[in-house]
């Protein structure tokens, strides 16, 4: 009886080490699941398989010269339409002088 | 009536000077234009990325612990670089790897997953009952393959050098345990 009663305590301890072992888990997994739960939707999906674009901006000295050559254009451009809009620009006796009409 | 004819060929060399041309190549052919990232580059990346993760322990490892093949689900690519580089052009190759190894399976993710719940709830009205498809049933991912794009440029007047750096991984989704880590380096010199 004595015997018996051993071989139990002993088979009972290996058993709750073994559950302790196998059950490793975070008893606030729940909580854990739920802090992240409401993200599972399709703004998740969205970034499945899909490329994020972080890109920044590097230091180039031909876009640089180029960037600034189209700005150049640009600006010429615009006199030549404000010239164009008002013509009466050109007949100042005093240069240029936007309130002499 | 004499000056006619020089003029004419003129008319016609300039026609034909003007004319453009295009060309059909094969599409492993190595063109580079401007120094940027290119297709040459996305088929390196995705060559040396197929090989990484196909020869590595990873995979032996999963199949002898699980006895299963390893389920992947593409997560995202994050682009740092300072060009505009789209990933899915060498992580389509690693999923065609993937699928024509036949060691590891793949599910469907971002879009496309969406688009199939669509599907499947619209089977749920307009189906018959022997063809529907059911719920819950989706096979879960084992690993995440994620990855990122990073860049330097270095640049003094006509001369640059151009460094990409694309790194992929494969992280364990239930234990966060980054098994497989690959990249790929490419270093250019550019001459305007």
């Amino acid at each position: 009886m004595k015997k018996y009663l051993l071989t139990m305590v002993f088979a009972l301890g290996f058993c709750a080490f073994a559950l302790a072992q196998s059950n490793d888990q975070n008893p606030r997994a729940r909580e854990a699941y739920q802090a992240y739960e409401w993200q599972a939707d399709s703004l998740h999906a969205a970034t499945m398989g899909a490329t994020i674009d972080k890109t920044y901006e590097a230091y180039d000295p031909i876009l640089i010269k180029q960037e600034r050559r189209e700005e150049r254009r640009e600006f010429r451009r615009q006199l030549r339409l404000e010239r164009a809009r008002r013509p009466v620009f050109w007949g100042s006796p005093y240069g240029y002088n936007p309130y002499w009409w | 009536m004499k000056p006619v004819l020089p003029l004419l060929l003129f008319a016609l060399l300039l026609g034909f000077s003007c004319n453009r041309q295009v060309q059909r190549i094969e599409t492993d052919t190595t063109v580079d234009l401007s120094g940027r990232w290119n297709d040459t580059d996305a088929r390196l990346t995705a060559a040396e990325l197929v090989t990484e993760i196909m020869g590595r322990p990873w995979l032996e490892r999963h199949v002898s612990k699980t006895g299963g093949e390893p389920v992947v689900i593409v997560g995202m690519v994050e682009n740092k670089s300072h060009e505009h580089i789209e990933a899915e052009v060498f992580t389509k190759e690693l999923e065609k790897a993937f699928i024509q190894s036949g060691r590891v399976r793949l599910v469907q993710g971002g879009e496309k997953r969406e688009q199939i719940r669509r599907e499947r709830a619209d089977q749920q009205n307009n189906a018959s009952r022997s063809t529907m498809k059911e719920w819950g049933l989706e096979v879960g991912a084992d690993y995440m393959l994620q990855g990122s794009i990073n860049s330097i440029m270095d640049a003094y007047k006509r001369k640059k050098v151009i460094y990409y750096q694309i790194d992929m991984m494969l992280t364990d989704i239930e234990t966060n345990e980054v098994v497989w880590i690959g990249d790929k380096k490419i270093k250019k010199f550019v001459k305007n």
